[in-house]
């Protein structure tokens, strides 16, 4: 029987997304520095800022964010999500692995969020917790299709229901 | 009850920490030599004199790495011999309606837990553990978790606040069996007042 996962999958926009959130901070820090070595500039000979200038464009801007891409690209191929024999199980993470269990009915709420990015890219990150703190922060799917982040959705609250 | 189901990899994780204590030794000791030289550089510059010229500010330069060395080796022995003793003091049992998780060195610490109290399992494996074929278990319950709650960490593991049992180092297939189990008794037992 196919995963929820096989069945359900993960856009493939989701890497190109992370890369750009996570890259944003980046980007900002080596405007910040660049123009902090711009103050030098007018006192010092150009040839001393000039390599620092190259390495720093060549860090933030390409170096960086391709290796994010690198690894956002293994993190949405190793990441897992099923239900079956009434639990949620996620599993997710490149080198550290981490996977939650979920029963059913342990499930205190499911919702649908977007941010900023998310809107851009049309994705939809699926959350469900139960009454820990930490559920929250690793019991989510992101990255799924408005159709598909519905789908599971109804199904996760139809077992809920169920139960009842 | 049987005690410690599936056996905690202590010998294991234990070797490993000990060739991470000696890794670590080694590299204090060399940021030690590169913060010293540049130091005994200048002195030649001054003086004109090369600051090794002298055997014993050779010897002093050698006795002070040997200390730094053995200094950083002891602090970091010492933190792998209480884990170790850590390690060997968890005892983990359960029957059909709770689970027991017991240990600590000097600070004893006895837990009961309900199956219909469990909320999730979670396993996790940091990139050490994955090396060696180990995982840790985490059950979690509905207790915001408090700093007494935090259990000892070694060097493998990440430094997670667990509000319930934490039983570290399994064999990855005996973390899977003992998830399975608890998760299946779990599922048996109904929450209370919807938790």
């Amino acid at each position: 029987m196919a995963t929820l996962r096989e069945t359900y999958p993960l856009e493939k926009t989701k890497p190109l997304k992370k890369t750009i959130g996570k890259s944003l901070t980046i980007l900002i820090i080596a405007i910040i520095g660049f123009l902090w070595l711009l103050i030098p500039l007018f006192s010092n000979s150009p040839a001393q800022v000039t390599p620092m200038f190259v390495f720093i464009i060549i860090l933030a801007v390409i170096f960086i964010p391709v290796l994010t891409y690198i690894y956002q690209v293994y993190y949405m191929k190793l990441y897992f999500y099923d239900m079956k024999d009434k639990t949620l199980i996620i599993k997710k993470g490149v080198f550290s692995r981490n996977e939650i269990t979920l029963p059913i009915n342990r499930i205190q709420d499911v919702y649908v969020d977007q941010d900023i990015l998310d809107r851009m890219f049309g994705l939809y990150d699926l959350h469900v917790s139960s009454a820990t703190m930490i559920s929250g922060a690793l019991s989510h799917i992101d990255g799924l299709n408005k159709k598909n982040s519905d789908i599971i959705k109804e199904m996760i609250l139809k077992e809920i229901r169920g139960k009842k | 009850m049987k005690e410690n189901i599936y056996p905690i990899q202590v010998k294991e994780i234990t070797r490993f920490n000990l060739i991470i204590s000696i890794i670590w030794a080694i590299i204090s000791s060399a940021f030690v030599l590169m913060l010293f030289l540049p130091a005994f550089w200048s002195i030649k510059k001054i003086s004109g004199e090369s600051a090794f010229a002298s055997s014993n500010a050779r010897l002093a330069f050698v006795a002070i790495l040997i200390c730094i060395f053995f200094a950083s080796l002891i602090i970091m022995l010492i933190k792998v011999f209480w884990n170790y003793l850590f390690l060997k003091s968890i005892y983990y049992s359960f029957d059909a309606s709770v689970f027991v998780f017991k240990g600590g060195i000097i600070s004893r610490f006895e837990k009961i837990l309900p199956f219909s109290k469990i909320q999730h399992v979670i396993i996790y494996e940091t990139f050490w553990q994955r090396m060696l074929g180990l995982s840790s278990v985490s059950i979690e319950t509905a207790r915001e978790g408090m700093p007494s709650q935090r259990y000892y960490n070694d060097f493998s593991q990440n430094k997670v606040m667990h509000t319930g049992p934490f039983i570290q180092h399994l064999n990855r297939q005996d973390a899977i069996k003992l998830k399975d189990q608890i998760i299946s008794l779990s599922a048996k037992s109904k929450p209370v007042a919807g938790i």
